[in-house]
């Protein structure tokens, strides 16, 4: 867990620090993948909190979402389709499920804890 | 072994991740900063600011009309009603009264096998030649998209649009006619040109009770054109 805090500090500074900025005509293709990076970065977080973690799934998912989902929105630039919506639909659904899913986990985690804690005491 | 693998794939994914954020940060920043964007924001203070100018004027305007009123032995009734007319004729004065309005849209319908695009689209000569068959037909006060048509007015396509007054709109047009309705509607329901471009793009005719046409309310330049010196006027 630490070494993915500490390493997107590290890359957030490097990108910040970087002399080099992105063609503006990469920041809808950038901002889907990011979102789909996300996307996966939550359900492995909820992987992780169920005990279902794989380093391969989880990696092999974050690649082929961002690039997929890149893909998807360059099709539809070139189709004249606003296929960006379909993705950016799908994402965000998935986070919001995710993120739902971890809070239970959390605060099921934190009763068992108290639970177990007023047990000893007693 | 295989697990601290694992750790530096997660971190490296954590490194590009991180990277690739705050490039995207900068982008959208730099997309905030273009000139483009700073154009824009500076037109939209500019009309604004014109606006606010234009209200206070406009209040100016009426309290020293209402002071002119109040003063004492001035008997303006009767250029009070000439003016009213020379408005009326100018379109400067909001007008209303029994009408027409009229409704063009581009075609929604499909288009025949082999039908060219251009003809789906709403052209400047059939808003053109319609204004023209309504004024003809005793329209008073006509408005397209609420510009009202005046001595100046100039209506051509400028690419999908028609631009009037000078202001580009986009289907569908709107056309607002002050005058007699049963006359509008029936040189509207006879007028060949327009029978025949309703099979191409939709124009809806409807008598309305009360229309309300707006003034004319861009600026007005005659810089250019003056007065003709005439010999009522040179003595």
């Amino acid at each position: 867990m630490w070494i993915v805090i500490i390493g997107l500090v590290a890359g957030i500074l490097l990108g910040l620090t970087f002399p080099i900025i992105l063609p503006l005509s990469f920041a809808q293709y950038l901002s889907i993948a990011l979102l789909a990076a996300l996307d996966t970065a939550f359900g492995g977080a909820r992987a992780g909190l169920e005990g279902r973690f794989v380093p391969v799934t989880f990696v092999s998912g974050l690649i082929a979402n961002a690039i997929l989902a890149a893909l998807l929105t360059f099709l539809g630039n070139k189709l004249g389709v606003p296929l960006y919506y379909a993705a950016l639909f799908a994402f965000g659904f998935r986070i919001f499920q995710n993120l739902g899913s971890i809070r239970h986990l959390l605060v099921d985690r934190w009763i068992k804890s108290r639970s177990k804690l007023h047990e000893t005491s007693i | 072994m295989a697990s601290q693998g694992w750790k530096i794939g997660l971190g490296s994914i954590a490194v590009i991740l991180g990277l690739l954020v705050s490039q995207q940060i900068r982008l959208v920043g730099a997309l905030h900063h273009t000139t483009r964007v700073q154009q824009g924001r500076i037109l939209t203070f500019l009309v604004t600011r014109t606006l606010q100018g234009n209200h206070t004027l406009e209040a100016q305007v009426h309290r020293l009309a209402s002071r002119l009123n109040q003063e004492p032995g001035t008997n303006l009734a009767p250029v009070r009603r000439q003016l009213l007319q020379a408005q009326q004729l100018a379109g400067l004065q909001g007008t209303q009264g029994p009408g027409v309005v009229v409704t063009i849209r581009d075609a929604t319908g499909k288009s025949y096998p082999g039908e060219p695009s251009i003809f789906e689209l709403v052209h400047d000569q059939y808003i053109l030649h319609i204004v023209a068959v309504l004024s003809a037909a005793g329209a008073r006060a006509i408005t397209i998209n609420n510009q009202r048509v005046v001595a100046t007015t100039a209506i051509f396509c400028a690419g999908p649009t028609i631009r009037v007054n000078g202001i580009n709109y986009g289907s569908p047009f709107i056309i607002r006619a002050v005058g007699p309705s049963r006359a509008l509607l029936s040189a509207m329901a006879q007028d060949p040109d327009i029978q025949g471009w309703s099979q191409l793009v939709s124009i809806r005719t409807a008598a309305v009770r009360i229309v309300r046409v707006a003034a004319y309310r861009l600026p007005i330049d005659f810089s250019v054109a003056k007065p003709a010196r005439t010999a009522k006027s040179a003595r």
